[in-house]
């Protein structure tokens, strides 16, 4: 399979706002849906329905004085679906990897969900792709909660480092700042993109006390 | 979902009726221009004439003609028909074979299948080829794509492609084939050989099916009953749709997808991929879009489904209350025909519509958004509200109507909150149109009015009276009468200058024959009548205010501008004299001629000053001392700042009346200051009034006088005509006087004046003080006589020195200046000796021959 030309698509014009395909994904019943009514409406429906095949809505968002308009598409979890995955995948810009903080199986299903996408949105680099991990439901009680905020960032640590972040649908926690994130989050690494070998080369004219201090604290770290 | 997006209209009832025999079934269709191809399950190629008639708005019957019948003999259906007029050519697909057909006799070119094995074959809509008789299609075979050019001659072979899988269907678009294989969708680019796989699906019961949608899009049929939108990247932008019934096939006319299924037509916009419209159609074989017209197969008949001008759906959805599938379908509507502000001139008028919508369903805040956006003649709203049109309008409702609302209380059923909350609307809706623009004004400003006086409104008198109105008056009075806003009604009359209608109804409103709150009272009523330029309306109320309040009516005559007091009817002598009836109102008069307007003339002075001596008179027989305090407080002042009034006729009345202090004035007045100064002292017993009393009236006189007066009240305490209790009494202020003020006295004439048996202690400091002084004007004068001999002994050197030179002047001189002879003897010497006539000199100071400036010597050396 030829690789999608990915990079390609962002070729916009700079006076247009840019516009972002973002694709939420997450086992069944996590509040995909809900998330993005939620972010787009600003409504909340306590008996939503199972979503059939995708949902999509548009919104606009400000970030740092930059309107991007967010093509939002929540995808079915259910099996059926599965074969039209690569067409909707395809062409994302962010990707929210949603679980439930009451379902410890949505979270640990969110390496498969991970997997999945860079599989089916033929993203080759994935540690640098744009991902958010949403944990969903926080205002259940705390005895209902299974996964916790230390565990969900300790797995993020482990998987390319995407931001994570806690929200619900419910009371409208958290769930602007999610989106706001992702968007940064997008436009921190397409800055990298843009600039390819920032990062990657070294700085003869950096300092040596800043390498030096630079190096102890990883080797501290190492060492724990 | 009822937007009346098609009409189905038929194009051919009946094979049969046509002549064709029980058994036979289209199977497929091609249009081009007006010629029909229609191909049977019994091999048969039939072409039939269409004839298109427009009858009425938008509607078109069809009549068909069948002009030829090509029978192919190859006992298999004829699976698939595609003109190619630029060529002249028919390609068919028919028991595997492709064939290629004149297109108007029907005979087949080279007399057989051009090519054979083929599963399905489809043109290229978008080839990037350059000659215009040349197409480009793509057939399927076997485990093969392969692409022909096709000219008229000949097929050309440019390219082949291996698939995995047997191509079922195929659909391209530039270099891009999208090809349904048997259990996945795939692009392949024949350019580049990029292959992207789409999705797959399962074998059984599933029909692929692909339409181009635009440049390198293709709408997809994909598994659970949906249609995905997948690009040649394999990417999805836009969302699905989901299909209501099982797809048999599909057809794309802007913005409408059209999907066959075997009863229904479904109709859906590509815009928000909902569907818009369901048509019933049973036994549904084909549906295609042939140059811009949609044509639907059954198997005995063809229809065409024409579509509802957009104009008219958006009329359909606006009945329906859809206001803003309506707006969204008129923005993204074809054009065609139409100029940029043709259209605008359309949207603006479906804006309109949209929003009388809005307003029926009592969402204000939508409506006026929208009626300012459609810019909306006010008036058509104005006019759904009852009686708010002036009757002098001109204006009636734009035909064909916009709305169907006969007025706001039949539409809400005279729902009382519906109602007010309408009037709301209607009041920001005016205001914010009068901020904007002045179109119109007569009625907004009439309905604005009318609407503030119904709601009353605060801002109501605030809109009359700020006179940048252009109501109808006639009709706003009427409204502001029934509606009991007396005292804006009156505005009006005023603003409309009808000043006599509008004292009127003010004066109903004081005499309390109408009631209204917001009249600010006989204030604002006088202070109208003293605006007036006219004095008969003055004359007219000038009875009814003052009787009601002399004090403030007597304002008609003081509030006039100045200039106008001095015209015939206003003479002061004139408003005296009718004034004498109203005696405060006099007093006030009086006040406003002596202290404000400063006339000069004694008469109004003395008469005040009686007036007020009259009041103090009446009131200490009262015995209101607080009035007889405050008068006595404005006799003073006035008698103290006028002094044209008759002094002794007022000094007369004033020892009558016992008044020490304003005869002490008056006293002064006439420089009796020992009179003045003995009732200060001796009645009043006020020391203190007495020093200031000198103080004041020495003030920017030279010495001389104001020794005397300190020496007058000092002979006034010191005076041996006393008995000796009193001399006692006053010994204290004489010498505190001396004391304090010792500069003011001549010491030598008061040690002259005082008793001769006083002790020096007494007057010690006095004495101190006198002596002080004396001596410091000694040495003042010695000083002064000192600088005076020193500034005399000046002059007199620099007057030697202007003598001491002495110059001859001899005929032979001659001014430097001008070369001439001096003729007079008069002449002029800067001080280094040059000469020049007193002309030619123009500057004192600066040689005219050297250049040197003089003018640090000028002072000291005056002259030239």
């Amino acid at each position: 399979m030829a690789a999608p030309n990915f990079q390609g698509r962002h070729m916009r014009q700079p006076s247009k706002n840019t516009l972002l395909k973002v694709v939420i994904l997450g086992d069944g019943g996590v509040g995909k849906s809900c998330l993005m009514n939620r972010f787009v409406s600003n409504h909340f429906d306590e008996h939503s329905f199972h979503t059939i095949g995708v949902e999509f809505l548009n919104k606009d968002i400000e970030i740092n004085g930059e309107v991007y308009t967010l093509q939002i598409w929540d995808t079915a979890g259910q099996e059926r679906f599965k074969s039209l995955r690569t067409p909707f995948y395809r062409g994302s810009d962010i990707c929210l990897l949603t679980y439930a903080v009451d379902d410890r199986t949505s979270f640990r299903n969110l390496a498969l969900w991970r997997n999945e996408f860079l599989y089916y949105a033929d993203v080759k680099e994935g540690m640098t792709f744009p991902f958010l991990v949403v944990g969903n439901k926080v205002d259940v009680s705390s005895e209902q909660r299974e996964v916790s905020c230390e565990e969900a960032r300790a797995w993020c640590m482990e998987n390319g480092n995407p931001p994570h972040v806690e929200t619900s649908a419910k009371d409208a926690t958290n769930v602007e700042q999610a989106f706001s994130l992702a968007v940064e989050s997008w436009a921190h690494l397409e800055a990298k993109l843009d600039r390819p070998y920032i990062g990657d080369t070294v700085d003869l004219r950096r300092q040596q006390p800043e390498q030096r201090s630079s190096c102890c604290l990883s080797v501290g770290g190492n060492t724990e | 979902m009822s937007v009346k997006a098609f009409e189905f209209v038929s194009v051919i009832e009946a094979l049969q009726q046509l002549g064709e025999n029980a058994q036979t079934k289209i199977e497929c269709i091609e249009c081009c221009g007006k010629e029909l191809y229609v191909g049977t399950n019994d091999s048969s190629l039939i072409l039939y004439a269409l004839e298109e008639k427009k009858e009425g708005i938008g509607k078109v019957v069809y009549k068909s003609r069948k002009v030829r019948h090509k029978f192919l003999d190859l006992k298999k259906p004829v699976k698939c028909i595609k003109a190619a007029s630029a060529l002249n050519r028919l390609l068919i697909l028919c028991d595997s074979s492709l064939l290629i057909l004149n297109m108007h006799d029907l005979e087949i070119i080279g007399g057989g299948p051009k090519l054979r094995g083929i599963s399905t074959f489809c043109l290229n809509e978008n080839p990037n080829i350059n000659n215009p008789f040349c197409i480009q299609i793509c057939v399927a075979r076997k485990r093969q794509l392969q692409v022909y050019n096709v000219t008229e001659e000949k097929l050309i072979h440019i390219k082949d492609i291996g698939v995995p899988e047997p191509a079922i269907g195929v659909a391209v678009d530039g270099s891009y084939i999208c090809a349904a294989l048997l259990t996945q969708y795939t692009v392949y680019n024949f350019d580049t050989n990029f292959t992207q796989q789409l999705f797959t699906y399962g074998r059984e019961n599933f029909l692929p099916i692909i339409r181009r949608i635009t440049k390198e899009e293709f709408l997809l049929s994909a598994p659970e009953g949906l249609g995905m939108f997948v690009n040649a990247e394999g990417m999805s932008n836009r969302p699905p749709i989901q299909w209501s019934y099982p797809l048999r096939a599909l057809a794309y006319s802007h913005p409408y997808i059209l999907g066959l299924s075997d009863d229904v037509i479904m109709v859906y916009s590509i815009l928000d991929q909902q569907q818009k419209q369901a048509l019933p159609f049973i036994g549904g074989r084909s549906i295609g879009n042939f140059d811009g017209r949609i044509y639907v197969t059954s198997g005995m008949a063809v229809y065409s489904l024409t579509p509802v001008p957009w104009e008219k759906q958006v009329e359909v959805l606006l009945a329906d209350s859809r206001v803003e599938e309506a707006l969204e379908l008129a923005q993204n509507a074809n054009r065609v025909g139409m100029t940029k502000e043709q259209f605008q001139k359309l949207y603006h008028k479906i804006q309109q519509q949209a929003a009388f919508i809005h307003f029926s369903n009592g969402e204000f805040d939508k409506a006026q958004e929208l009626f300012v956006s459609g810019s909306v003649d006010p008036r058509e709203v104005i006019s759904i509200f009852p009686g708010l049109m002036p009757p002098s309008s001109t204006f009636v409702r734009s035909i064909p109507p916009l709305h169907g609302i006969a007025d706001v209380i039949q539409l809400f059923h005279g729902d009382e909150g519906k109602l007010s909350e309408a009037k709301q609307f209607l009041h920001h809706f005016l205001e914010d149109l009068r901020e904007k623009s002045h179109q119109h004004a007569l009625e907004v400003d009439t309905a604005l009015l009318k609407v503030y006086a119904e709601i009353n409104a605060p801002e109501l008198e605030a809109f009359i009276a700020a006179s940048e109105i252009t109501c109808d008056v006639r009709d706003c009075c009427d409204w502001l009468e029934k509606s009991k806003c007396y005292h804006a009604l009156a505005l009006l009359h005023r603003h409309a200058c009808d000043h006599d209608k509008a004292l009127k109804v003010w004066a109903k409103i004081i005499s309390g024959e109408y009631k209204d709150d917001r009249f600010h009272g006989l204030e604002f009523f006088v202070e109208c009548l003293a605006n007036l330029k006219e004095p008969e309306f003055l004359w007219r109320y000038a009875d009814f205010v003052l009787s009601r309040d002399q004090e403030v009516g007597v304002g008609i005559f003081t509030l006039r501008s100045a200039q106008e007091v001095n015209s015939d009817a206003l003479k002061p002598d004139t408003v005296l004299n009718y004034l004498h009836q109203y005696p405060k109102a006099v007093v006030k008069y009086l006040e406003h001629l002596v202290i404000k307007q400063e006339i000069q003339a004694e008469k109004f002075h003395t008469h005040l000053a009686i007036l007020y001596l009259e009041d103090i008179l009446k009131k200490r027989k009262e015995g209101n001392q607080e009035a007889v305090m405050e008068l006595r407080t404005k006799l003073r002042y006035l008698l103290q700042v006028s002094s044209l009034y008759r002094v002794q006729l007022l000094l007369g009345k004033m020892n009558e009346a016992d008044l020490h202090q304003e005869a002490a004035i008056l006293y002064g007045k006439i420089e009796e200051h020992e009179k003045a100064l003995d009732i200060l002292v001796h009645n009043l017993k006020d020391f203190k009034a007495a020093e200031m009393y000198c103080i004041n009236t020495t003030e920017g006189k030279g010495l001389k006088y104001k020794h005397n007066l300190f020496h007058t009240l000092l002979a006034v305490y010191l005076d041996p005509k006393l008995e000796a209790s009193k001399r006692e009494e006053y010994l204290s202020p004489a010498l505190e006087l001396l004391n304090a003020r010792a500069g003011d006295f001549d010491a030598a004439k008061v040690l002259e004046m005082i008793p001769p048996n006083w002790s020096v202690s007494v007057v010690e400091v006095f004495l101190r003080g006198a002596l002080r002084t004396s001596l410091h004007k000694y040495r003042m004068t010695k000083v002064e006589s000192a600088l005076a001999r020193g500034e005399n002994l000046q002059n007199r050197f620099a007057l030697y020195h202007l003598q001491r030179l002495s110059i001859s002047l001899h005929e032979s001189n001659y001014c430097c200046i001008c070369k001439k002879p001096f003729l007079d003897g008069s002449f002029a010497r800067y001080p280094n000796n040059v000469l020049t006539h007193v002309s030619c000199a123009r500057h004192s100071s600066i040689c005219p021959l050297t250049g040197k400036n003089f003018k640090s010597l000028a002072s000291l050396y005056p002259g030239r």
